[in-house]
């Protein structure tokens, strides 16, 4: 009991919500998806979501940005709203609530073998902000650029582009598919789902690029407290993405999906600013016996 | 660690809020503009697709902001925040 004594109410609750966490991200489809019969389109919502699907509540951040570089406009209420996700959760929303997430997770459940990704792969989400959202919008001021986000991301294909095929399909008449580079990359990710755990959010996803940034200095951040830490691995063994929440418990990689949290010893917790822990962890010797010299 | 972690968010929300709060004001102006003559540019950047302008009208917009047969190319002012296209092509 005095292993769990430290732990804060907010560590409580997100150890109950825990184990329902691929539910909580599909009742987050109730919001994502038109629940009260309206489009909010010129507001962002911090997840990866076309808003040319047919049920978008929100705007897709990303697609905000890369058509105000377009049109070489400042984007000031998106990129506001992305700052203040970012600066109060930073990637919470990804492994909480992010639509194009739960589906990555959903596929994940099939019981195909998984391989792991390189660690570096990570940063090439990086190289597809800058480069599909920022430079290609803004240099050629054009939205049919065959590398401008849109005309790539495999989410629009899914969430707009398969909606309007099928209702012109059924309409009877001609269908407009997507351009082969999208479809080609669509095909991709919906085979690299299955063997891979999260492959777009880990290695392509620019709007978790945007959000890790903030992980780093978040309102809302995962704390390590040698002190309750025994080094037993456990915690790395628990998270999926190959990721060493010990040494970094908020690294750019991460997608707070918080399953290292699970860790019985409770040394990793979630925590706020307003949960100022007393000392500090990274200076405090550990004062477990199994692993005092 | 923390006390810097603290700072840092707190300046982060509070830059975030700014641009929000800057972006809102900038698109409730468009949305009401003050003067009648900022109204007839208003309906000006929103109607040039469909209607041909009123000679009154056409003062309003600069020469470069409108290429002749391509009403979607329509670029509003520089900064002047105005509403995103609705959907991605696909």
């Amino acid at each position: 009991m005095a292993i769990a004594a430290h732990k804060t109410r907010l560590a409580g609750v997100f150890a109950k919500l825990q184990p329902y966490r691929l539910w909580i991200q599909t009742a987050f489809l109730a919001v994502w998806l038109l629940p009260i019969g309206t489009r909010l389109h010129g507001i962002c919502a911090p997840v990866f979501h076309c808003y040319g699907c047919p049920l978008a509540t929100f705007g897709c951040p990303i697609g905000m940005l890369a058509h105000a570089g377009a049109l070489h406009l400042i984007p000031f209420v998106t990129i506001g709203l992305l700052v203040l996700f970012g600066a109060f959760v930073g990637s919470l929303f990804c492994g909480w609530a992010c639509p194009f997430g739960w589906l990555q997770d959903l596929a994940a459940k099939i019981p195909t073998p998984k391989f792991e990704l390189p660690r570096w792969m990570g940063h090439f989400r990086f190289v597809v902000l800058v480069v599909t959202v920022l430079a290609i919008p803004y240099f050629f001021r054009s939205v049919e650029h065959p590398l401008f986000i849109c005309m790539v991301c495999p989410a629009g294909a899914l969430e707009a582009g398969l909606p309007s095929v099928v209702k012109q399909a059924a309409a009877g008449q001609q269908i407009d598919w997507p351009n082969t580079l999208k479809l080609t990359i669509t095909g991709l990710f919906l085979v690299a789902i299955l063997f891979f755990r999260r492959p777009w959010c880990r290695v392509l996803c620019p709007l978790g690029a945007i959000l890790s940034v903030f992980n780093k200095s978040s309102a809302f951040f995962l704390r390590f407290d040698a002190n309750h830490c025994t080094e037993c691995g456990r915690c790395s063994k628990l998270c999926k993405y190959n990721i060493e929440p010990e040494k970094s418990p908020n690294d750019l990689r991460c997608i707070r999906c918080l399953e290292c949290t699970r860790c019985c010893l409770g040394a990793l917790t979630p925590a706020t600013i307003l949960h100022r822990q007393k000392g500090s962890p990274a200076a405090t010797p550990p004062a477990n016996p199994r692993i005092s010299p | 660690m923390e006390k810097h972690r603290t700072g840092a968010s707190v300046i982060l929300i509070a830059i975030g809020a700014a641009l929000l709060l800057y972006g809102l004001s900038l698109r409730a102006e468009v949305a009401a503009p003050s003067d009648e003559q900022s109204q007839i540019q208003g309906q000006v950047l929103v109607e040039v697709p469909s209607t041909p302008e009123p000679p009154a009208a056409q003062g309003t917009v600069a020469k470069d902001e409108v290429k002749q047969g391509e009403p979607s190319q329509v670029k509003p002012p520089a900064k002047e925040a105005t509403k995103v296209p609705a959907t991605c092509p696909t």
